[in-house]
């Protein structure tokens, strides 16, 4: 295909084919002119390097393959693209089928679209953009009326093997400070498998990087005769991450209560067993109510998904005082001196 | 250190590969070797100061120290990029580990002067600066600001120490001796290396003296002024630097305790006001002060953010005015005029870059 451009001024020739004086082919035209031949696939790639050995480690640039990310999920190795350059909060979110996992964060991103998000935070781009996109689908499609039952599709991961990441950056006001979000998109499956099976756990190895865990538990089901089976799971789960998996003590865990307008926004009595289990094996737990997509007019829709996440993006702790050095006096009274009042 | 770089390295990848870790493992022990070898401090400033204040503001991807990092990691892993808007924060990562290995590698024994000036380094950048974002990178910074202490204590410790081995052979020296010209020579050896025992000895107990005395008079030699006629502005970075100067170096663990109790002679030393309105009560008699001698004054100019408030003296004397310099502060130094701190805490502050000043000289 021969290229060119026009010297003709308002002739879009090199963008369109289509020569502003009908000339067809458009390189008939006096004013066209040829700027480079774009060679054919087969005349691109010569099968032997021109000079021998030590040419052949060098790979052609137009040899290798080239790989777009295709906007749905970041895998681990995808994550770089953004963790390289800056700190990002990876949020792992996590509970049984049908939960509100997807709902939550389709929910979180609706509101950051919206520039609904609290304390000045607005949304400031995704690297998963078609992700969110693709999995409000459903939502897209609704048309008024009551909601439909089913607000997210099944989630399904394009591979099943690894983790699929969803990315969000925050920015708190126009020049504030930026937050980075990979947060776990994983199939109910996951939760159950690794409840079932503590083999699985080395699937979860990537939480160990967590800065937070979102555990969701279906406020629903918790009110329900369905409570003790909800109960057993999650405690189960808890045990599975802490013991299996490995996370620290000190990853921030919140017991993502959803589905709350259904249940009055009122926290289930239950929760409390959950939060004494969690701190029984030392983690550091705490509970918040939400509803996703509400059904209930009184109660908005994204109450507490934003605040689930706060504990998990605070800002910077304070200055606090120099670390004590340890007392070693070396048979000098001096080294003793200021000891008393630390 | 370079035994956590698949724990830290976690701060960069959320889950490394086998491969990857040994990558970064091997290229990282590259440039500990080049920071080892280096000529000058040239490189292990810029790249604390990479560490402390992060590689993407103030660092440019052709600066000498972050060229090196990045040529010591492609050596290994030649995908790694090389635009610092891509990789500030693996840089990070990578500058930790390499100075976190420097640091450690001597174990419980006295550390080596690139290991003491690192350790004083990062407690002087670190010093008022919170803690940077992030759980797991603020885990790194705590246990890096820990080992720091813990060199630094060594160190002073083994600087402290009285050993009067000399000393004692000289007084072990038989006058009786059947061959008197070589055990003479033998005593002339022992009794100069007495007499250094001794002088040493002596620095030590004057370093005792001095401060106690200084501490005693309440008053700052500097400024000619008591304590508690000075502005706690003045009054921070008097105290800080003037204790700095008495101490031998590394100074001593409880270092920070002299300062405190100077400031408390100090009126509303503990009152916590943001770092503005502290510097407001500063003036041309203190500046000077952390501004530093000859080779010590390009510090504060070239590394804001190990040394705040050096840059900060050397801006005010250039201007004159206690006013005006805060933009300027917050972008070169990476630190907000707004966060709350206490007089005292900037008088320690001034006390560690005086310190990390003495140290830079008297290495070179």
């Amino acid at each position: 295909m021969a290229q060119g451009r026009c010297q003709r001024t308002g002739c879009t020739v090199s963008d369109s084919g289509i020569c502003l004086l009908s000339h067809t082919p458009p390189t008939a035209c006096p004013n066209f002119e040829p700027t480079s031949e774009i060679p054919t696939p087969d005349e691109r790639l010569p099968e032997e390097p021109p000079d021998g050995p030590a040419s052949a480690q060098t790979i052609p640039m137009a040899r290798s393959q080239r790989v777009f990310h295709t906007g749905l999920e970041l895998g681990s190795d995808d994550t770089l693209m953004v963790s390289r350059a800056s700190y990002c909060h990876l949020v792992g979110i996590l509970g049984a089928t049908d939960a509100g996992k997807t709902c939550y964060l389709l929910s979180l991103y609706l509101k950051a679209a919206r520039g609904e998000l609290p304390d000045g935070h607005q949304f400031a781009g995704s690297l998963t953009l078609k992700g969110f996109e693709e999995r409000a689908r459903l939502l897209r499609s609704w048309e008024g009326g009551p909601l439909p039952t089913r607000l997210a599709e099944h989630t399904s991961l394009s591979d099943s093997r690894q983790a699929a990441l969803l990315h969000l950056g925050l920015r708190q006001g126009n020049r504030g400070r930026r937050v980075d979000l990979l947060l776990t998109d994983l199939p109910g499956e996951w939760s159950r498998t690794l409840v079932d099976s503590a083999a699985t756990a080395g699937r979860f190895e990537f939480l160990k990087r967590a800065d937070g865990i979102l555990l969701v538990v279906d406020g629903e089901a918790l009110t329900t005769s369905r409570r003790l089976v909800e109960l057993r799971r999650t405690k189960h789960l808890m045990e599975r991450l802490r013991g299996n998996v490995g996370i620290a003590a000190t990853t921030p865990l919140t017991i993502l209560i959803s589905k709350g307008d259904k249940i009055q926004m009122q926290r289930p009595p239950a929760i409390d067993e959950l939060l004494g289990h969690a701190a029984g094996l030392g983690l550091d737990a705490d509970a918040v109510l939400t509803a996703a997509f509400s059904y209930d007019p009184e109660v908005p829709s994204g109450t507490g998904v934003f605040e689930a996440l706060q504990r998990i993006i605070q800002s910077r702790s304070a200055v606090g005082p120099p670390v004590a050095a340890p007392y070693s006096a070396g048979g000098r009274r001096i080294s003793a001196f200021g000891r008393a009042t630390r | 250190m370079i035994s956590r770089v698949l724990e830290w390295y976690r701060i960069v990848n959320v889950q490394p590969t086998s491969e990857t870790v040994d990558r970064r493992s091997a290229g990282i022990t590259r440039l500990v070797k080049a920071l080892d070898d280096a000529e000058d401090w040239d490189s292990i400033l810029g790249t604390t100061a990479g560490l402390v204040g992060g590689f993407d503001q103030g660092h440019a991807a052709d600066a000498p120290h972050v060229a090196q990092i990045i040529t010591s990691i492609k050596a290994e892993d030649s995908t790694f990029p090389q635009d610092l808007t891509e990789n500030a924060l693996e840089l990070r990562t990578a500058a930790a580990i390499a100075l976190g290995e420097l640091m450690a590698r001597n174990g419980d024994k006295p550390a080596d002067k690139i290991a003491v000036f690192v350790a004083m380094l990062i407690e002087s950048g670190m010093g008022i600066r919170p803690q940077p974002d992030g759980k797991h990178l603020a885990r790194v910074f705590t246990e890096l600001t820990g080992l720091a202490r813990k060199i630094l204590n060594i160190a002073q410790q083994h600087r402290r120490k009285r050993v009067p081995v000399a000393t004692k052979k000289v007084l072990a020296f038989d006058e009786n001796v059947a061959e008197p010209l070589p055990a003479l020579k033998s005593l002339a050896a022992a009794v100069k290396a007495a007499f250094k025992e001794l002088n040493q000895q002596a620095a030590i107990d004057r370093e005792e003296l001095d401060i106690l005395w200084w501490l005693y008079a309440a008053t700052s030699t500097t400024v000619e002024t008591a304590l508690s006629e000075l502005l706690p502005g003045n009054a921070a970075i008097a105290c800080g630097v003037e204790v700095a100067d008495l101490c031998l170096l590394p100074p001593l663990a409880n270092a920070d305790a002299f300062v405190r109790r100077a400031m408390k002679e100090v009126k509303r030393s503990d009152t916590k006001r943001t770092l503005d309105k502290i510097i407001a009560d500063t003036d041309r008699s203190v500046w000077p002060l952390l501004m530093g001698h000859e080779d010590e004054s390009v510090l504060g100019e070239a590394y804001p953010t190990l040394f705040p408030l050096s840059w900060l003296c050397r801006r005010l004397h250039a201007s004159g005015v206690a006013a005006g310099w805060t933009a300027e502060f917050v972008a070169k130094t990476g630190l907000g005029v707004e966060q709350s701190v206490q007089p005292v805490d900037l008088a320690m502050q001034a006390f560690r870059e005086r310190i990390a000043q003495r140290q830079y000289t008297s290495a070179d």
